[in-house]
């Protein structure tokens, strides 16, 4: 502080970053871009090898785009890469390159075996990488040696596991996105990491039943098609967070048990017209016996037109006393082939939804009364409800002002179990 | 006014004085977020006016304010972004290096990836006077390395 006046001099205090300790430099430094942290060695001489210290070296999506106007951009990417990685010291913690879709820079096994030694000497833990391939390498089993990982993310990729492989004993979190797996490999993988917290599976194929032993699971997100016969998770006693997407089409009795403590549950079709048979996929057997816990529940690709639909979404309902938000939607074209009975008996003796607080059911159909059903039945059962959202997109024809209001004069009718609950009409 | 009785603890606040005089005050529970002040407690006392040399009425309220959002889990995207969007890139370093002052965890690690967001693509000139970093290349040395890492540059907006 100045002594010769009472307010303290701005220049007196530390007010330069570069005057401070180097790890809160790391602190600015570790999020930059790969281009901005190299060029950090021009700033000074002080700061000419800075960067290399940093442990972490991102290859983002911009730095491959930078280079697309290459007829092949291969030699140079990987020239830098190499060059950058050379250069480097210490330890490497986060490393990843994220191509861009339809980029002329593949990530092949010579580079995978020149870069992931070094990666593994140095201690990698976080690995990212990220190509967008039709014809596709194998990824070289030198990644599996890997020993430090705990969070590995691949794309575009053939994967076979090599014969003496003893797990990622540290992995937390697996994301694979377009993977191509050999016979037994992803069951291979995931047994070999027992700490594995959080799995993300979208767009692969190669496997045919997901029925793994993943003791530390938590979070699961699962894109399947009609390859996959069977999905088991009565294993996976620690799951609490379940997303199944239905990339197409799906196997009669797809799903064979569920995890018992799941707080999160939600399933729903890529496709955004197809409809999803659920008394089908999920028999009500199971949800009987797995849907306790659920606070959180979305189903997507409902026949919102059927009457047996609307009695499975309601048998769900009753098997899930702790429910506190509902989200179901029906999206696309539905053929209606009459608009059957017009409203269902759907009656709850013992009032099962004491916790649910917000429901939104959104619908873009020709028909919309079995959804009014749908929601008589949780206006009159719900005591704790807050907000319910009806969101309505007709087709075929005009939702007219008389139709509107018909609808609002209906839903302003029903019984509401709950004094605070809000309805929201959105058309 | 601070509740200066030390027998409630749950809705305890602390006073805080920056380094221009002036006084400001927290909740206990915001306190223990930043440790350089938690310590000061553990030392002083917590019915003491703590005194913070190097944060000033000008940034003090701003952090407050993050903190505050914090204990009540109420910290999103939308807040961070909104939480910056009027700050230059001077005001947030002031902001941060007060954040690595009061040894504040969270807004130190949100900061320093605002930082790193805004010094994007920046010219060189640009940044060694945001870090406040003297060139001590020789003109030869300079271009040597600019030439050797040219595709470290490109895209750069240089300042002459």
């Amino acid at each position: 502080m100045s002594l010769l006046n009472n307010k303290p001099n701005e220049e007196d205090h530390i007010d330069r970053i570069s005057d401070l300790p180097s790890n809160v430099i790391d602190g600015i430094l570790q999020n930059l871009d790969i281009r901005d942290q190299v060029r950090t060695c021009i700033l000074s001489t002080k700061w000419r090898y800075m960067w290399t210290y940093v442990p972490q070296l991102v290859f983002p999506a911009s730095f491959f785009e930078s280079y697309e106007h290459l007829d092949d951009s291969s030699p140079i990417v990987s020239e830098i890469i190499t060059d950058v990685l050379m250069r480097h010291n210490g330890p490497i913690y986060k490393f990843f390159l994220l191509i861009v879709p339809d980029f002329n820079f593949k990530i092949t096994v010579e580079h995978l075996d020149m870069w992931v030694p070094l990666l593994s000497r140095r201690g990698i833990k976080h690995l990212e990488l990220v190509g967008y391939e039709t014809g596709l390498s194998h990824l070289p089993y030198i990644v599996f040696s890997c020993k430090e990982l705990t969070k590995f993310k691949l794309g575009g990729f053939n994967l076979s596991i090599p014969p003496n492989f003893s797990g990622f004993k540290r992995l937390l979190n697996l994301n694979l996105y377009n993977v191509t797996f050999e016979s037994g490999a992803l069951e291979s993988l995931i047994s070999g990491c027992q700490l594995l917290e959080k799995i993300s599976i979208e767009d692969c194929n190669g496997f045919e039943y997901f029925d793994f032993s993943a003791p530390s699971l938590k979070v699961l997100l699962l894109y399947f098609d009609e390859d996959v016969k069977s999905i088991c998770l009565k294993k996976a006693n620690n799951l609490i967070d379940l997303r199944l997407i239905a990339m197409d089409c799906w196997v009669s009795g797809l799903i064979k048990s569920l995890p018992k403590n799941m707080q999160r549950f939600s399933i729903g079709s890529y496709v955004l017209t197809n409809k999803i048979p659920y008394a089908d996929i999920i028999p009500l057997t199971l949800v009987k016996s797995s849907f306790n816990s659920i606070k959180y529940l979305e189903l997507g690709a409902v026949k919102l037109n059927e009457r047996k639909e609307i009695l499975y979404i309601v048998n769900v309902l009753k098997s899930a006393p702790r429910l506190v938000e509902l989200v179901v939607e029906s999206n696309g074209h539905v053929d209606i082939t009459q608009a059957s009975d017009r409203s269902v008996e759907l009656e709850c003796s013992s009032c099962c939804l004491n916790q649910l607080k917000t429901v939104n059911i959104n619908i873009r159909a020709t028909s919309h009364q079995h959804a009014m059903s749908l929601i008589q039945f949780i206006l009159a059962n719900s005591t704790s409800l807050k907000t319910l959202t009806f969101n309505v997109r007709l087709e075929s024809r005009e939702l007219d002002a008389s139709m509107l209001l018909s609808i609002s004069q209906d839903l302003l009718l029903m019984k509401r179990a709950s004094q605070s609950a809000q309805v929201k009409f959105i058309h | 006014m601070a509740q200066e009785a030390s027998s409630s603890t749950s809705s305890k606040t602390i006073s805080l004085k920056t380094g221009d005089g002036e006084i400001f005050e927290i909740e206990a529970s915001a306190a223990k977020q930043m440790k350089t002040v938690q310590r000061l407690i553990d030392d002083l006392g917590d019915d003491i006016t703590i005194p913070l040399h190097n944060v000033f009425s000008k940034e003090l309220p701003k952090i407050i304010e993050y903190y505050k959002k914090d204990i009540t889990g109420e910290i999103t995207k939308d807040f961070e972004a909104e939480f910056v969007k009027d700050l230059n890139d001077d005001e947030v370093k002031v902001l941060f290096l007060a954040a690595n002052y009061l040894d504040a965890n969270k807004l130190f690690e949100f900061l320093s990836q605002n930082i790193a967001d805004r010094l994007e693509s920046k010219s060189v000139e640009y940044v060694r006077k945001y870090f406040g970093v003297e060139n001590d290349f020789t003109p030869e040395e300079e271009s040597k390395l600019r030439e050797e890492r040219a595709w470290s540059f490109r895209g750069i907006k240089e300042d002459e």
